[in-house]
């Protein structure tokens, strides 16, 4: 068992072979650095359950390949990927922190997904961005590339 | 998203079609060129018209890229009355400049004169000479992956160094009756076949240099197909005689792999063959995966194919793990 703490000290214990998922922890495991509770600062107990979550069903990923159960796998990414913004960035950010390349892959993929042939409105309003340009500025881009605007099937809803 | 760093959303935009990550400039100042380093293309057609358009916004987006490697290249053009190979042919040239790594093409094969070398995915309708031609031109191609291609009878890969090939659904034309598609690749060391061949029968012509075989495809008998009313029940013997032959040279040309990765209707053949005291010739193979739900049916299929070898060091099963295995 290795023993993970997040940035509001909560420690976790988690099976060595659901933690070496992460590059970062394995090497730390290869190089004798994880006798005792290793420290993540960058994420809190939050997200660190969620990773977790993910880590203990995506133990042995290469053997689930094998003996079919790829598709129980993907039931449970779909499902897991199904939470707000906020929460999504904050796994990119502990997986790429942990360096899980799959879970990143995964995550940035859903908001990709979400982010698909939506309205510059809907994904302002998705990503709460402030439109700092100018109605001129905003003018000269869509005329610098009139055609990327352009099409009847954008989606104006928010999710 | 405010918080999150360039690189994690140019990573997002390069998953997005590119009229989606063109069209994020307009969000906010910090946004404006973010697109421009997006390291994946794909292009689209359907929201474009007339043509110049879509020509217009592939050139704008190629000539603002400043990403120095593409990872993936994508047209998907269905408007086929454009005439647009002479620029179609200059996007791949820049693709290819920006060493391209995986091209993914439905059609337009023909226009792919430079040479790729890594991965390319294709489907689409393919003739036989298409393959030897892309190859010819791409010495130093390392991996095919066709899906879902139409048409071609003949896999002629004798002259490349394609190391991997990966074939997945392949039809033939018509879809009535038994089509074949002959594989020729004796420098290929990895092949793949997945998914439905419907009524096509793949043979390996020579595959001599094979290391890892996975052979997990259907091929559907006739009584399965939908003008059933017209086949009579004994009719199905002959087909069967013709997949016993089909998995007897399957066997031959494979007795020399290390890796050979079996689904469902293999297995059931093999126990076919068995019912009929078929003689399997003698496998080398080293590691077996069975990707299938053990049954009784194929279930003396696979001792047959154990018996038959003696190297064997590892197993694996898939799905429905078997209670018996004596």
């Amino acid at each position: 068992m290795v023993k993970l703490k997040s940035n509001d000290d909560k420690e976790f214990e988690v099976e060595e072979a659901a933690v070496i998922q992460s590059e970062m922890i394995k090497n730390m495991i290869e190089d004798g650095c994880a006798t005792s509770v290793i420290p993540l600062p960058n994420i809190d107990s939050k997200t660190l359950i969620k990773v977790i979550e993910y880590l203990n069903k995506h133990i042995n990923m290469g053997k689930a390949a094998e003996t079919g159960e790829e598709d129980d796998l993907k039931e449970f990414d779909e499902q897991f990927v199904n939470m707000g913004w906020e929460e999504l960035f904050d796994v990119i950010m502990a997986a790429n922190y942990l360096n899980i390349h799959e879970l990143m892959e995964l995550c940035c993929q859903s908001a990709a997904d979400r982010l698909k042939n939506k309205s510059v409105r809907a994904v302002r309003e998705m990503l709460k961005i402030t439109n700092d340009l100018t109605e001129e500025e905003e003018q000269e881009i869509i005329n610098d590339a009139p055609w990327a605007f352009e099409g009847p099937e954008i989606d104006d809803t928010v999710n | 998203m405010g918080e999150l760093p360039e690189a994690f959303l140019v990573q997002i935009l390069s998953l997005l079609e590119a009229q989606d990550a063109v069209k994020s400039s307009v969000l906010s100042k910090r946004w404006r060129y973010l697109w421009s380093s997006i390291y994946n293309f794909h292009f689209n057609d359907r929201n474009y018209n007339p043509v110049e358009n879509f020509v217009s916004f592939v050139d704008h987006v190629l000539t603002h890229s400043t990403c120095s490697k593409i990872n993936k290249f994508q047209l998907d053009i269905h408007n086929r009355e454009w005439d647009i190979d002479s620029k179609i042919s200059q996007w791949f040239s820049f693709a290819v400049d920006k060493k391209v790594e995986h091209v993914v093409l439905d059609d337009f094969i023909h226009l792919l004169k430079n040479p790729l070398t890594n991965c390319l995915y294709l489907c689409t309708l393919l003739e036989d000479d298409d393959i030897v031609r892309l190859l010819s031109g791409c010495p130093a191609f390392e991996t095919m992956k066709l899906s879902f291609c139409v048409g071609c009878h003949r896999l002629d890969m004798a002259s490349s160094n394609l190391k991997s090939l990966n074939l997945h659904s392949h039809y033939h034309l018509p879809l009535a009756g038994y089509g074949s598609l002959e594989i020729f690749a004796p420098h290929l060391q990895h092949l793949h076949i997945s998914g439905e061949l419907l009524r096509l029968k793949c043979r390996l012509v020579n595959v001599s240099s094979l290391v890892t075989a996975s052979l997990i495809f259907t091929i559907s008998c006739i009584p399965d197909s939908w003008d059933e009313d017209d086949i009579k029940e004994d009719s199905c013997h002959d087909y069967h005689q013709v997949f016993r032959n089909l998995v007897l040279d399957y066997l031959q040309k494979l007795s020399s792999v290390t890796e050979l990765i079996i689904g469902t209707w293999l297995a059931e053949t093999l126990f076919m063959m068995n019912l009929e005291g078929v003689m399997l010739p003698e496998f080398r193979c080293k590691c077996l995966t069975l990707k299938l739900f053990v049954t009784e049916y194929n279930l003396y299929g696979i001792a047959s194919l154990l018996q038959a070898s003696p190297l064997l060091e590892e197993k694996n099963e898939s799905k429905d793990p078997p209670q018996v295995f004596n």
